[in-house]
């Protein structure tokens, strides 16, 4: 260091101005970050990256729905005899919906790879739902309820299962709607969601796992309907009324006063309604018939028939019925199908036919006419008016407006034939 | 693992790892690197990514010590003395391992921009190891001190060179939508000029405040706070800045030494409390090393090693015998300029966020080479301090190159 301090301290100074300087006009002047020095997205980079987001937020809902369905599929089991899925409704007990005429007497379930035999269905042919017993099935968990009411926008998940396994299907609840199924009143749960065949007797249930409608058919659709009203179902089909017409295909009842008069016979029980396909009518029971006597003993009122349902009969029942002047002695066997097949269909030329209908189709129905007093409606065929047949219109009419002051009509509908007393007009 | 434990493993390991390569007369630097390598991730995994993350700031200070103590061989009467030399071998090694890199991945059927870019980036000679090489073995003499101002002049080249590759890739890519010729003239010679001009001024600076303050203070731990404060501030505001805090920590180093009437224990105190942040340093450094690369480098590697050595060796060698230096030098110069660390990882990093295209190439070979340098670069570099009989001379611990 030979230069005198004086000088250094002048050299130093100026440096360090210079210095200051530089960077003060560097950090001025310094160009700043590109935007394109940073990863920019495209327009059609960010639709992109828009649409993956939402997929990705879709596939998670998806999972979150996947994974409610798992939870709450221990309590659905499948039955691919009767080709519809079932509830876990109560220990021991599940519901599935009905899809044929008859349900089996047992039937196989599918359920954790296990088959099991279910037995002692319980079901009447007027009602969508069968409870059946499901013994030694411990691992199957009852469907919880729902305590609370579903409100409006509420996610639920439909869960039922095919042969392949778990299938589910997210919804939106709308509503509760009174329906009538096959003139049945019910409460529907409204969803975003058109139920088909193949999820009969599945679950509808909410975000919380708890079952708010079992999957059932309704009329020509399917519908969910809330388990209380399932549950009423259930209870019915354990009446007298709906197993002598699980049975049977019978509906009877006390006579009115008028049918009384009509019939002229003060006890026994008429029969209202005779079920194609089923025992009684194999049996050659007709509506109007009135039963008097169940194997001998007088019948007075429902109660005496008692025995017709009981499992433990051996012998069968013996019937004696008094139609017209006459009294029959019908044997019935109980639960002969006698359902008509495809295969039974006749057949020649590759051509397949139905049978040749009976009766006379009815139109329409004046309201307030005596007709729809005695609940006859548009879309019924009137097969016999009192003893006869009718063969022409001619003599349909000169049955109905002339002769007696009233008479027993018996309709066909919906696979059904009912009798009923149509009475006299006022003059 | 949590960081503190890692951090108290790591200097222990360290430690023990210096102890046992001494017995196979390996540099206690290449024990530190072996340690952080047997503890990364590509081994025992003991320090994991987000341990390295967060110790970096440790490597960072580190590294501005070091280049601290490196600017010191710019004190102007060992520099008027060697400079000319000094710049002489420097330009010589340095153009001729560009040059053989270069064209050797050119041969090897890579494009122009790869080449030109492993080329500049061959150039760099680690620092750290270099000088903690020179300290373990108390060197002094003709080799240790042309050896220091080289690495000095070097990595100063190698910034230089490597920011002119940069700009001209630039300057001839296809011109890009948004910017126009002279926007990408003024981006790149900005960036070349700010980091060399810039840098050195605010190291000037910093060390004119070092220079000043430290006449005042005595007492060592005061000394020891007033240069960790400076040599932070420096690094912290090249960060801020877009600065290069490997020039500014240079710059400190060389404002230091020429200012300061007693700058002698400013970096007595230093060398006396530093190791454990170099022990750190170096273990990070190696647990950052991918042994795995090796094996995929190829021969784009093998081309990048041997052609950056040979280059190496040839130039120190013949500018060596050009400027009629000793046999010693001109034979074992070479040797001592093999390691190469962090300046060429950090480029690689530039490389990696400014030529996207060029990346995997660059990063694989350079990363990989790092990874057989460091391990072997010290020891070479020992190497050619023994052979040159320069091991033991130095007076005390205190950095060789200061003037006495």
């Amino acid at each position: 260091m030979t230069r005198p301090a004086s000088a250094n301290a002048k050299y130093i100074f100026t440096l360090a101005a210079v210095s200051v300087l530089i960077l003060v006009l560097g950090s001025l002047f310094r160009p700043r970050p590109r935007s394109a020095d940073q990863p920019q997205p495209s327009e059609t980079d960010l639709a992109r990256l828009t649409r993956l987001t939402e997929r990705r937020s879709l596939e998670t809902r998806a999972g979150y729905f996947a994974q409610l369905a798992d939870d709450v599929a221990t309590s659905v089991v499948r039955m691919p005899e009767a080709g519809a899925s079932g509830v876990v409704w109560t220990t021991g007990t599940i519901a599935t919906a009905r899809l044929e005429r008859r349900f089996p007497a047992t039937t196989l379930l599918k359920m954790l790879g296990r088959d099991v035999r279910a037995s002692g269905a319980i079901w009447a042919p007027h009602l969508p739902v069968v409870g059946l017993q499901a013994p030694d099935v411990a691992q199957l968990v009852p469907a919880r309820r729902a305590v609370a009411p579903a409100r409006s926008g509420d996610w639920l998940v439909a869960v039922w299962r095919t042969d392949q396994g778990r299938v589910f299907a997210p919804a939106s609840f709308l509503d509760v709607a009174p329906v009538s199924c096959d003139e049945r009143p019910s409460r529907e749960m409204l969803s975003t969601l058109v139920f088909t065949r193949s999820m009969a007797g599945g679950g509808l249930f909410d975000i919380d796992g708890n079952l708010i409608g079992l999957i059932l058919p309704c009329g020509e659709r399917y519908a969910a309907i809330a388990p209380g009203q399932v549950d009423a179902m259930l209870s019915e089909a354990e009446s007298f009324g709906s197993r002598l017409l699980a049975r049977y295909g019978l509906v009877v009842g006390p006579m009115t006063d008028d049918e009384a008069e009509y019939f002229k016979e003060a006890a026994g029980l008429i029969v209202r309604e005779v079920w194609i396909g089923f025992s009684g009518e194999a049996a050659g029971l007709r509506p109007g018939d009135i039963i008097v006597a169940l194997n001998g003993e007088v019948v007075a009122g429902p109660d005496d028939l008692q025995p017709l349902v009981a499992q433990t009969e051996r012998e069968p029942p013996v019937l004696s019925v008094r139609r017209d002047a006459a009294r029959l002695e019908i044997t019935i066997r109980a639960d002969a199908d006698t359902t008509v097949r495809e295969t039974d269909r006749q057949t020649a030329a590759g051509l397949a036919w139905e049978s040749p209908q009976k009766g006379f189709g009815i139109d329409a129905v004046l309201p307030g006419s005596r007709a729809a007093a005695a609940g006859i409606r548009p879309g019924d065929r009137l097969l016999r008016i009192g003893r006869a047949e009718p063969r022409s219109l001619d003599q349909m009419r000169r049955l109905l407006t002339t002769g007696r002051t009233a008479a027993f009509v018996e309709i066909e509908r919906d696979g059904r034939r009912r009798g009923t007393l149509l009475k006299q007009a006022e003059p | 693992m949590d960081q503190l434990t890692s951090l108290g493993l790591i200097l222990l390991l360290a430690l023990l790892a210096g102890h046992l390569v001494r017995f196979i007369r390996v540099p206690e630097v290449t024990g530190y690197i072996l340690a952080g390598v047997a503890l990364g991730p590509s081994l025992l995994g003991w320090l994991s990514e987000e341990n390295l993350i967060a110790m970096s700031v440790f490597s960072e200070v580190a590294l501005g010590l070091i280049l601290f103590s490196v600017g010191s061989v710019f004190e102007f009467t060992l520099f008027g003395r060697i400079g000319r030399q000094v710049l002489l071998l420097t330009l010589a090694e340095s153009t001729l391992a560009a040059t053989v890199v270069t064209t050797g991945m050119l041969y090897f059927g890579q494009p122009w921009q790869v080449a030109l870019l492993l080329g500049a980036i061959a150039i760099a000679t680690a620092p750290a190891s270099t000088l903690m090489v020179i300290r373990e073995s108390n060197s002094a003499g003709p080799l240790t001190d042309t050896l220091l101002g080289i690495v000095a002049v070097n990595n100063l080249l190698c910034i230089t060179a490597y920011s002119l590759v940069a700009a001209t890739i630039e300057l001839l890519a296809p011109a890009g939508a948004a910017s126009s010729f002279l926007e990408t003239f003024y981006r790149s010679g900005f960036l070349l000029l700010w980091q060399l001009v810039g840098s050195v001024a605010l190291g000037f600076l910093v060390g004119l405040l070092l220079a000043g303050w430290s006449s005042q203070v005595t007492e060592g731990g005061e000394v020891l706070i007033l240069l960790a404060g400076a040599i932070l501030l420096c690094v912290g505001l090249s960060r801020l800045l877009d600065l290069s805090p490997l020039v500014a920590s240079l710059a400190v180093g060389a404002t230091m030494v020429n200012l300061a009437e007693r700058s002698r224990h400013v970096f007595d105190a230093l060398s006396a409390t530093d190791p454990p942040f170099y022990a750190i340093f170096f273990v990070i450094a190696g647990a950052e090393l991918d042994a795995r690369l090796i094996p995929v480098m190829g021969a784009l590697g093998v081309v990048y090693v041997l052609g950056r050595a040979g280059g190496k060796f040839a130039g120190a060698r013949l500018a060596a015998r050009r400027l009629g230096l000793s046999a010693e030098v001109q034979s074992y110069l070479g040797f001592a300029l093999l390691a190469q660390a962090g300046l060429a990882v950090g480029l690689t990093l530039a490389v990696n966020s400014r030529f996207t295209g060029f990346a995997p190439v660059v990063s694989t070979v350079v990363l990989a080479s790092v990874a057989i340098y460091e391990m072997v670069g010290p020891v070479s570099t020992r190497f050619a301090l023994t052979r040159a009989g320069e091991v033991g001379l130095a007076k005390s611990a205190h950095d060789p190159f200061l003037p006495t």
